[in-house]
């Protein structure tokens, strides 16, 4: 009777956590599901162990429920784990299940804390949101099976709409680049002193995309998506 | 006037002991021989005159100036021809000599060069590269370059080899002509018909060293013969001579063959004598003193 | 002077030889060319596949910058062979072919000679370098356009923005123009010698091909060599792809690169203006 009972509790417990992580991606999504498309300027400062980069400027363009690309006139790499994917777990309803952890703290704004588990065989392992009041994203940590984790934090300001950030830092696990020198034909490269202290393969790397001019559902054409 | 002196000139390749105090003199307008077995040292001294290799000792004054101290001055006057005549093959004989002609201190024009071609025989053959001439044509071609800076010296190293019979003519008269315009010309051979027939004045070297000297009425008159007596018997030949004039001038018997140093005119005399004496004479014959000391000279050198 | 050096340029101008050197370039740079044009990407994914794994990487990547970083990179070993094809050459071709003979008998001094040779072999070294540049950077910005440039190091990559690009070019090209006089010297040096062309040819390649092997081998013994081997200075245009440039490190090679230039120089003319010219 006492294991019924316990069953029972866990059982509705469950229900109560589906409930309110659900009650949380309801909360977020009713900004981010007005949005058909976007885009916006884009200005990206690089800060990469073993990749000497310069901040670029370009121009995002998405549209649902997974076609983004960053358009500008010169090279960009963003890790794999890129805030794209976010829209795309949240929109895709049937391959994620979210799951309510806790209550937690970020940027100074008491967050709702939610797993997204994985219902389909998926690249991205998991993936946790940190949701506000507003069903803004504050922070989204993403792990994918090839890459590592990415953590996603994002910053609001009094122009944002539809859960839009102004500002996003990704920061994200990154191996140390070794290139063979015949590869690289940088004959005259020092060889690396084997006792040197920096000797860790893995290191942290970030990117800070700053966002400006936010044009929503302009229905522009897919073209952006496949020209050169 | 002395166009060139050399003095005690010596050059030693390692152990090879190529000049040794070598001294000679040589008188404007003249044609000088240098003459001497191969391997003597007539390049050597040839080089040394144009620096080309530099002496390990002694003086070379052209035109009573120092070598040495007025290299740039001196080296404008003289023509030369070293060895065999190479050129840029890829290059025209025209080319060549424009190209030549900068290496000039006085500027030359290019009617000059025309000239010369005409001079040499190579008109209408002188846009054709170099690579396509036979030897001769490029020993013409050689001579044109040495007349380039109408030089008042004339250099001329082995000027003979590898030509005709006809080109050697043409090279004599050529030298001739040379001469006939008041220039000095030095050339060396190995072969004294060739330098008997062009030089005023020789010398001959043998192992660095110079071994005679002096003018061609010297060295090659008919005053100063070789002659050689074949007879049928040596005996008492010793005694035939003895308290006669011919004493002094014989110079033993080898193998029936008796020697003497005489003038022509002196010749039938001796012949008389030794037929008085009752020897038996099978033969007469006479070289000029210096063919033979040559002719002992190359054969030790080839030996 | 001048006269002197423009009869040997234009005996630079006239000789077969000389155009192979300038031929070579021009068959290997449309050769790569061609190739980047037709299989470059795959090229580009095999290089750069550390990053790609890692990365999105989005933007032009196949530009005429990165094309003639990539040429001028192969060209590493060809450029000073073809230098040193006709600087090898300078003196003994003369030397074997009988020539010099003629010449060091002229008015002219044996050091005015030797000067005249060896600054017609600088401006030939010169004109292969601005054609490798003509070739290479023009070209391939003709046929792949512009755009940023990603330079790929032993420790990571560097990405160079377009307007970043071509004043790197020009000290690249400046550099390397000096580090093949180096090779012009080596080889000019050696022909002092030598009395035949070929000897100057192989003993140049041969140090530099022994040189360039030390240099590369990882080996710890080789790290006390390697600051004083002279390929490992004259590779140093590859550091004006560096962000920040590493002026320093390229001001200390340029003057140990001129250093050799000059020792160089100076035995092939104290030499020079010693022998005895023989042949």
């Amino acid at each position: 009777m006492r294991n019924y009972i316990l069953l029972i509790a866990l059982f509705i417990s469950t229900i109560i956590i589906a409930q309110d992580a659900k009650e949380v991606i309801r909360r977020c999504n009713k900004n981010l599901l007005q949005i058909k498309d976007y885009n916006c300027k884009a200005h990206i400062d690089f800060d990469i162990p073993g990749l000497n980069i310069e901040k670029i400027d370009g121009t995002i363009y998405y549209k649902r429920p997974n076609k983004f690309r960053i358009k500008s006139n010169g090279i960009i790499f963003l890790p794999k784990q890129n805030p794209n994917q976010i829209l795309s777990i949240l929109a895709d309803t049937t391959s994620f299940m979210p799951v309510f952890i806790a209550k937690e703290t970020v940027n100074g704004l008491l967050c709702d804390a939610v797993q997204m588990v994985p219902l389909k065989e998926n690249d991205i392992a998991a993936a946790k949101i940190f949701v506000d009041t507003k069903g803004y994203i504050q922070k989204a940590e993403i792990t994918s099976k090839e890459n590592g984790t990415a953590t996603v934090t994002n910053k609001f300001d009094a122009t944002s709409k539809y859960g839009m950030p102004c500002q996003t830092l990704i920061s994200f696990d990154i191996k140390k680049f070794k290139v063979p020198k015949m590869v690289s034909v940088e004959l005259n490269a020092k060889t690396p002193s084997k006792t040197s202290t920096t000797t860790s393969t893995k290191t942290t790397g970030s990117i800070k995309i700053t966002y400006t001019s936010y044009l929503f559902n302009t229905k522009f054409s897919d073209t952006v998506f496949t020209d050169k | 006037m002395s166009i060139l002196k050399v003095k005690n000139l010596s050059k030693t390749y390692e152990q090879f002991k190529a000049l040794d105090n070598l001294n000679f003199e040589v008188k404007q307008g003249q044609i000088y021989g240098l003459l001497g077995p191969n391997g003597a040292g007539k390049s050597t001294t040839m080089r040394c005159l144009l620096t080309l290799i530099k002496p390990d000792s002694g003086d070379i004054h052209f035109f009573d100036k120092n070598l040495n101290h007025n290299r740039k001055e001196i080296l404008n006057r003289v023509g030369y021809l070293i060895e065999k005549p190479d050129f840029y093959t890829y290059l025209s004989a025209y080319n060549n000599l424009k190209l030549l002609s900068k290496y000039s201190l006085n500027k030359i024009e290019d009617k000059t060069i025309r000239n010369l071609i005409e001079k040499v025989g190579l008109k209408g053959r002188e846009n054709d590269a170099v690579k396509k001439y036979s030897h001769g044509m490029k020993q013409r071609l050689g001579l044109a370059q040495v007349l380039l800076n109408n030089p008042d010296l004339i250099i001329l190293d082995e000027p003979n080899t590898g030509l005709d019979p006809q080109g050697i003519v043409e090279l004599r008269d050529f030298i001739f002509e040379l001469k006939n315009e008041g220039k000095t010309v030095i050339l060396s051979s190995h072969i004294l018909h060739e330098i008997e027939q062009l030089a005023d004045s020789m010398i001959i070297i043998n192992k660095g060293k110079s071994v005679i000297q002096g003018s061609k009425e010297e060295l090659l008159g008919e005053n100063n013969l070789h002659v050689k007596i074949e007879i049928e018997s040596t005996n008492d030949i010793e005694n035939a001579l003895n308290d006669t004039q011919w004493k002094n001038k014989y110079n033993g018997t080898t193998n029936n063959m008796m020697s003497f140093d005489i003038q022509k005119d002196e010749i039938a005399h001796l012949v008389s004598f030794l037929s008085d004496k009752k020897i038996a004479i099978l033969s007469v014959s006479y070289r000029k003193k210096l063919e033979e000391l040559y002719m002992s000279l190359t054969q030790n050198t080839n030996a | 002077m001048l006269k002197l050096i423009g009869v040997e340029l234009y005996k630079i101008y006239t000789k077969p030889r000389s155009y192979l050197g300038l031929l070579a370039i021009t068959i290997i740079v449309f050769l790569i060319h061609i190739a980047m044009y037709s299989g470059g990407q795959e090229y580009l994914d095999f290089i750069f596949s550390t990053f790609k794994d890692s990365f999105d990487v989005s933007g032009k990547i196949l530009t005429g910058n990165l094309i003639a970083f990539i040429i001028l990179q192969m060209l590493v070993v060809q450029m000073p062979l073809l230098v040193a094809f006709v600087t090898g050459d300078i003196i003994s071709g003369e030397a074997s072919g009988g020539t010099l003979r003629i010449l060091a008998g002229k008015p002219y001094s044996r050091s005015h000679i030797f000067f005249s040779k060896f600054i017609a072999c600088a401006i030939y070294t010169f004109v292969l370098v601005v054609w490798l540049g003509i070739l290479a950077v023009a070209l391939g910005h003709l046929l792949f356009g512009s755009g940023d440039m990603m330079v790929l190091k032993t420790e990571g990559l560097v990405v160079l923005r377009d307007g970043d690009i071509l004043w790197r070019y020009g000290y690249a090209f400046i550099i390397a123009f000096f580090s093949l006089l180096l090779i012009a010297s080596l080889a000019f040096c050696i022909s002092s010698f030598a009395e035949n062309s070929i000897t100057p040819i192989v003993i140049t390649m041969g140090l530099i091909i022994i040189s360039t092997v030390i240099g590369t081998l990882e080996v710890p013994l080789f790290e006390y060599v390697k600051p004083i081997l002279f390929t490992t200075h004259m590779i140093i245009w590859r550091n004006m792809f560096d962000k920040p440039v590493p002026w320093n490190e390229i001001l200390v090679s340029m003057s140990i690169v001129l250093s050799y230039t000059c020792l160089f120089t100076g035995i092939a003319w104290f030499h020079f203006t010693r022998k005895d010219i023989l042949t």
